[in-house]
């Protein structure tokens, strides 16, 4: 990597070299028979340069030959975009926890036992509607730059997840346990959502109309895609938010606070800086509904004029490879923040409304808009506080800045079935449903 | 290059592996109004490799030819501890190929310099930019040029060479704050060709995003829909076609039961193929990552179901002939069973014919994303029409679809005689497949739920 910096030195550039290296195994078993085992090593190295104002990138996953990656970075850069800003000096922080070297070693047989737990805790209901995975995960991240930063970040995870298939489909309810040495599995947390699914077995019909609809932890994604979309400042450069001009304005209910904070991460997720070597820190998006500005990588803050936020990282909407990406504004891992009411208490002020467990569809429709039209998967019809049954194709539309104005409790407790983002419940009223 | 897979894998103990070389070119760049916001050209390679043993069947990928031996171990590991757990796999018997396929392109994007690339996807975002009430658009150029080399213990050694170039973005009309926006795309897999003189599309592209500032929102209920031949592609993908793919219900008992060829799962108009074997389609290719030669497979004729789509394992499972549809997005994954080129096949009506039959409804068109979820499925669309007594009135937006696949399959009453197939691919089953096109003719579907606000 310090070669390769070296060399962008003699070709007159500023440099950053990002060096990436995991491994991971992964198993998923249904109905009792392991069905699929993969396993990763994956390392990759891309390199950003900067001269005379522009910027030119490149990646490879086989560092063989570095002068011909700079050459790939040299072609980008005579063609490349114009920027205004320079790699930045951070300084190494202490350790940040979120890493376990015996995780390295893992493998299919540690992945099978978790499977095999989880299993044994789904109890009573019939093998042939529980599905589980497992696996683990090491992660290491080296960033260096031609301002002295030198960086380095290690984490590892060990996950594992279980489903209750309703019977004749794909639709599940998940529960997900994901720890830096291993998968905490909880066995109240398996039981608690074996009670939803068998309450909710029954297939009924929602009809159409307005009724309330709680956004469970694994759907909230739907909302926060389009609030996030909104809020970067990718968006903002390019002038196609609805957010514009709105910093200060309460545009969402007071009872919601929407931040991304390190501090808060569960360990297994945590970073100390983003892909471009910014110190992460809080960023509050929503605080009580107020909009507090974008969140921006060092590009965009510098097109839009403002501090870079610590939000840029390799990733995409539809994942990737991070070598392969450039860093983008990325509001990782950012969450609602708690509320003072229980799942309990909220399911009780239902009088008829929908649980949506999951969405179909969340990635359709008017995204930058703030509207949606989703299909529930799982949505469980609750009346008088009671669970009915699972909705037969419903579906709920809106808009976001309409439908979280209209926010009757944010639960206590935060958690989430499908990845390593915690956020609470959040129940809300009048929302637009149709169904058969 | 295949000499040294061979050799790797003449040291491996198994019933049967192999292993997969890529080396992988891709070329991109990104507009957003009319500023560069990145350009890259680079190449990359990696490793994939298989085992079956003890009856259990596992993959690993890595990106250094170091790290081949450790992940054989790892996949035989998989392999072993999937074996012991009771799963028994049974990979289909083929012949070994030994073939060398280089693709036949109008215009081998390899041989254009990158300047040019840039000015073209330049040119469409400034003519949709300078369209009225455009407030922004983006305007993405990408080209993946992928050479793999495959080789297997059953004898198989196949070398070939598949590039993939596209134009696309959306662009984004605003007035008084409401935002509204039209996806385009270009492309194709038989050179760059595709990309030239495309002015109009991006022109229609940018005055549909205009137009739909007066659109009403369509309000939620269930009505009757003529979906137009983007719908129609996305509908045998996502809500027939990934049923089709063997892998989805290898493992899923009352699905397979539901899923048996010979089923009457639709209506007599429902006629849907899968044809990776037409050239210059985006998902055309001639050797899945198998090794295994692609075929066109019906699989619905007249509503009964008459094939599906396998690899190697779920030939073997459902004691079926292979397909050649087991493919990977690159380097870094194992192969999985994906469409290629999959359509609805048209019928004999006109299209005005097909509106008079609908009587009242939506005329839904140009697809925006879909989802499956077992058999329900739900996709969007750019916008739509409102149909009275036959005739298209005014323009709608806010769509989004969701149904059922058997019941859906069931209402679907005619389909008409306006075929087309898209330019552009993209499936996210796990790996995003830039080679999934699909396309139809458009078709009148009875009691479709419709999300609008």
């Amino acid at each position: 990597m310090e070669k390769l910096l070296e060399l962008a030195l003699k070709a007159g550039c500023s440099a950053e070299v990002y060096h990436q290296r995991t491994r991971s195994v992964e198993m998923s078993r249904r109905e009792g028979h392991v069905v699929d085992t993969t396993a990763t090593i994956q390392s990759g190295c891309a390199i950003r340069l900067i001269r005379n104002g522009r910027m030119g990138t490149a990646y490879t996953k086989n560092l063989l030959d570095r002068q011909a990656l700079l050459d790939c970075a040299l072609l980008s850069l005579e063609h490349g975009p114009e920027v205004d800003f320079q790699f930045p000096h951070t300084s190494m922080k202490p350790d940040i926890g979120g890493f376990d070297e015996k995780v390295e070693g893992s493998g299919f047989p540690e992945a099978l036992s978790i499977c095999e737990k989880m299993e044994e805790m789904a109890g009573s209901l019939s093998r042939s509607c529980i599905d589980t995975s497992a696996g683990s995960a090491v992660e290491t991240v080296r960033l260096i730059n031609t301002s002295g930063t030198d960086l380095l970040h290690r984490s590892s995870g060990v996950f594992g997840s279980i489903s209750a298939r309703y019977p004749g489909t794909e639709t599940s309810l998940h529960t997900m346990f994901a720890g830096v040495s291993d998968a905490p599995v909880d066995s109240e947390s398996v039981a608690n959502k074996c009670r939803i699914y068998e309450e909710s077995l029954p297939e009924v019909g929602a009809g159409d109309g307005k009724m309330q609809v709680m956004l469970l932890p694994g759907s909230l994604y739907g909302v926060l895609w389009r609030l996030t979309a909104a809020s970067s400042a990718r968006s903002f450069h390019s002038g196609a938010t609805p957010l514009k001009g709105r910093v200060g304005e309460e545009v969402l209910s007071e009872k919601l606070t929407l931040v991304a904070d390190p501090e808060r991460d569960p360990a297994v997720a945590r970073r100390a800086f983003d892909d471009e070597g910014v110190a992460t820190g809080r960023v509050a998006l929503f605080e009580n509904g107020v909009f507090k500005g974008p969140y921006t990588n060092l590009f965009y803050a510098g097109k839009i004029g403002v501090k870079p936020t610590g939000s840029g990282f390799r990733s995409s909407m539809w994942g990737g490879d991070p070598v392969a990406l450039s860093p983008e504004p990325s509001f990782r891992n950012g969450t609602f923040m708690t509320g003072d009411t229980s799942f309990d208490e909220m399911l009780s002020m239902i009088d008829r409304g929908i649980l949506a467990f999951g969405l179909l569809g969340a990635h359709s429709g008017n995204i930058i808009n703030g509207d949606f039209s989703v299909g529930f998967n799982p949505g469980i019809l609750v009346e008088k506080g009671r669970i009915v049954g699972r909705v037969k194709d419903g579906m709920m539309a809106g808009n976001v800045y309409d439908v979280l104005n209209r926010v009757q409790a944010v639960q206590d407790r935060p958690y989430n079935p499908l990845s390593t983002r915690l956020d609470p419940a959040v129940l809300l009223e009048s929302v637009s449903i149709s169904g058969k | 290059m295949l000499d040294l897979l061979k050799k790797t894998l003449s040291k491996v103990e198994a019933d049967y592996a192999d292993i997969r070389y890529e080396r992988m070119r891709t070329s991109s760049a990104e507009f957003i109004k009319d500023q560069l916001k990145g350009v890259d050209s680079v190449s990359t390679d990696g490793f994939v490799v298989r085992v079956h043993k003890e009856h259990g069947f596992a993959s690993a990928t890595v990106t250094r030819e170091q790290d081949v031996p450790e992940a054989l171990r790892l996949a035989a590991e998989g392999a072993s501890v999937m074996g012991k757990s009771g799963k028994r796999v049974l990979l289909a018997d083929v012949p070994a190929t030994i073939d060398h396929v280089e693709p036949s392109l109008n215009g081998d994007p390899a041989d254009i310099p990158l300047q040019d690339k840039l000015a073209l996807a330049a040119k469409y975002s400034r003519l949709m930019l300078g369209m009225p009430e455009i407030a922004t658009t983006n305007v993405s150029y990408s080209e993946v040029d992928r050479e793999k080399f495959f080789v297997s213990t059953r004898g198989s050694a196949v070398r070939e060479r598949i590039v993939t170039v596209a134009i696309g973005g959306e662009a984004v009309a605003e007035r008084n704050g409401l935002l509204q926006n039209i996806r385009v795309a270009v492309g194709g897999a038989d050179g760059f060709h595709n990309l030239l003189d495309r002015e109009d599309e991006f022109v229609k592209r940018g005055g549909l995003a205009a137009e739909l500032l007066d659109a009403e929102p369509l309000k939620a209920g269930t009505y009757d829909v003529v979906l137009n031949s983007s719908m129609t592609g996305v509908f045998a993908h996502e809500a027939f076609g990934h049923f089709s793919e063997a892998d989805i219900i290898e493992d899923n008992t009352s699905m397979r039961e539901k899923m048996a060829l010979g089923a009457r799962l639709g209506s007599d108009a429902v006629n849907i193929t899968a044809d990776s074997t037409m050239p210059g389609q985006v998902g055309y290719y001639r050797y899945d990552d198998e090794g295994v030669p692609v075929r066109k497979v019906q699989l619905m004729t007249r509503g009964v179901l008459t094939g599906r789509l396998h690899s190697l394992r779920t030939a073997g499972a459902f004691g079926e002939p292979v397909t050649g549809h087991a493919v990977a997005e690159d380097y870094r994954y194992e192969p999985i069973v994906r469409m290629g080129t999959i359509f609805f096949e048209p019928g004999e009506l006109g299209f005005r014919e097909l509106l008079a039959q609908l009587g009242n409804g939506l005329y839904l068109c140009d697809a925006k994303g879909g989802q499956t979820a077992g058999e329900n499925f739900t996709f969007g669309a750019q916008y739509g029409y409102l149909v009275r007594n036959g005739e298209a009135g005014p323009m709608i937006r806010d769509i989004n679809i969701m149904g059922n696949l058997f019941s859906t399959l069931k209402s679907i009453e005619a389909a008409a005689n306006d075929f087309h197939l898209g330019e552009r691919g993209g499936c996210g089953k796990g790996q995003v497949n830039i080679k999934s096109g699909h396309g139809g003719p458009s078709i009148l579907v009875r009691g479709m739920v419709v999300g609008g606000v």
